[in-house]
């Protein structure tokens, strides 16, 4: 229906919003229910991240750090569950912080997720340690830099000293640390960790951020401060691919697809109507 | 009551998950319901969380002789100090832990940001490669040299300029800043689509989501749907009631 003096170009240009919001819930949920399995074409910088981790020494030192809450699970947490799993199939010691007071709500249900005693048979407190939360955002970052020890002094499962887990003899400041994995979204996140990590100890960073963080974080791969990048659940999906463990990533995959699908048709229809109406009024 | 807490804890999460949804129809008491019981819980959790947190680092180490105890004693008056922000009569005070957060902040970023975030960048951008590499990539790296040099330009404002020169430069820079914009729109794009899809996963229950949402889901958007109606109604027939 186009009211009296009101084209269809006008219509195209002002479609109800909850119109456009039902037509997502239309092109979203299908493919969630049952995939269709678009491919998924695997980007250099997804290799990068992937080739970082499988390169790193036995025995090296990683931290992983958990700059994001609940409200980025959606597109952080299938990125860190592939991350721990890669973490744990290797001979790589790592330690598990948190920047963010929700970081270790989201770290816990990975670990009980994993139950990495039993899967990989890592021993928690000398091939892992869960640090917590560290308050204070980049004064904290500065100050675990210099003394972890002293800046986080119990562990966040079992809640003792820190000084009395193996792994810790050799995790004491970030100078004994080959490479730090920061999973972020925003503020404190990577530019901090960069400034805190990088610049003093020169630790090589690896960044799985919110898409939204990509083009803030890009600038760090080109200068190689940050070795690999993966920005959202479109490289989540690439990297599970390369792990060989399809899951959350992968099986939102297809709805990526359609839901942008149905964004460039949205784009596409409402610049139909602005060049049409344009034309109109030129003629 | 394992059950219990599973299918509770399912129940609560469709509901509130569809209730923030509902607001994508107009605000409505199921929206302003959630978006309470956000703040409420998210306030009481990073409250009882900072608890948790100094109970479990310091438990142990109240002793005037343990390292450190007096500056964390110290640390911790400051942290009251906050609190003066609800007093009018004693509001100076709050700006004391104000000045002190945002000058070790400020000085601790500005220790290391021109190295970090300024002067590794223009190396990395003064470095790139147009010889010894293939013929894309210096074709890519001599593009981003170029839009690098004509952004700048494009700010430099204490130059006028007039000269013909400068035409195509602005040009070539707006072309080059549309393109960024272009891609961090699609991004977030990307970001808002993935953090609804995760949404959806959850309703869904998609492993390792509890598949008791799957159950939950049609009957709650079902009850939602059906008194968001009827508030539209209500709201309506009050509005004509009036006029």
């Amino acid at each position: 229906m186009v009211a009296e003096g009101e084209t269809i170009w006008d219509k195209l240009e002002n479609i109800d919003r909850r119109i456009l919001y039902l037509l997502i819930w239309i092109v979203v949920l299908p493919p969630l229910i049952s995939p269709i399995g678009l491919p998924i074409s695997i980007s250099p910088s997804t290799v990068a991240y992937y080739e970082a981790i499988e390169k790193l020494p036995p025995g090296s030192m990683v931290v992983v750090s958990f700059d994001f809450g609940l409200s980025a699970l959606g597109e952080l947490y299938p990125i860190a569950v592939a991350t721990f799993h890669h973490l744990f199939s290797r001979p790589v010691k790592f330690a598990i912080i948190a920047t963010w007071n929700e970081g270790p709500i989201v770290a816990k249900m990975i670990i009980d997720k994993l139950n990495p005693e039993q899967t990989y048979h890592k021993v928690y407190g000398e091939d892992w340690i869960f640090l917590g939360w560290a308050p204070g955002g980049e004064q904290a970052m500065a100050a675990l830099g210099r003394d972890i020890w002293g800046t986080i002094t119990k562990d966040y499962i079992y809640k003792k000293p820190v000084s009395q887990y193996p792994i810790m003899q050799h995790l004491k400041s970030a100078k004994d640390v080959d490479i730090l994995i920061s999973l972020e979204t925003g503020t404190p996140g990577a530019d901090e960790w960069v400034r805190q990590w990088w610049e003093p100890y020169h630790v090589p960073m690896l960044v799985a951020c919110i898409g939204v963080m990509a083009p803030t974080v890009a600038p760090y791969v080109q200068a190689g401060q940050c070795l690999g990048l993966l920005p959202g659940l479109r490289a989540g999906a690439e990297y599970e691919k390369l792990l060989g463990r399809p899951e959350l990533a992968t099986a939102a995959a297809d709805a990526i697809s359609t839901s942008h699908i149905l964004v460039l048709a949205f784009v596409i229809i409402g610049n139909i109507g602005y060049f049409a109406k344009r034309r109109r009024r030129m003629e | 009551m394992s059950d219990f807490t599973t299918y509770f804890g399912a129940f609560l999460g469709v509901l509130f998950t569809l209730a923030v949804y509902s607001f994508l129809y107009r605000e409505n008491p199921w929206s302003r319901l959630a978006e309470h019981m956000f703040i409420g819980s998210a306030i009481g959790y990073g409250i009882a969380y900072d608890l948790d947190w100094m109970r479990s680092q310091w438990e142990g180490r109240w002793s005037l002789t343990s390292t450190g105890v007096t500056a964390f004693a110290f640390a911790l008056l400051l942290g009251l100090l906050w609190y003066f922000r609800f007093s009018r009569k004693y509001f100076w005070l709050y700006r004391i832990p104000l000045a002190i957060i945002t000058g070790t902040g400020l000085g601790l970023a500005f220790r290391t940001v021109v190295f970090a975030q300024l002067l590794t960048q223009v190396k990395a951008t003064a470095g790139i490669q147009l010889v010894g590499v293939d013929a894309w990539t210096a074709f890519n790296n001599l593009l981003s040299a170029v839009m690098v040099v004509c952004v700048l330009l494009y700010f430099t404002f204490t130059v006028r300029q007039t000269h013909p020169v400068w035409k195509p430069i602005n040009v070539f820079a707006r072309y080059t800043m549309m393109a960024g914009f272009g891609a961090a729109y699609g991004y977030t794009i990307l970001t808002r689509m993935s953090l609804y899809i995760g949404r959806c996963q959850f309703l869904l229950g998609v492993p390792p989501y509890a598949p008791e949402n799957k159950t939950f889901f049609p009957w709650i958007a079902l009850l939602i749907l059906v008194t968001l109606i009827g508030y539209d109604l209500y709201v309506k027939s009050r509005a004509s009631a009036k006029t």
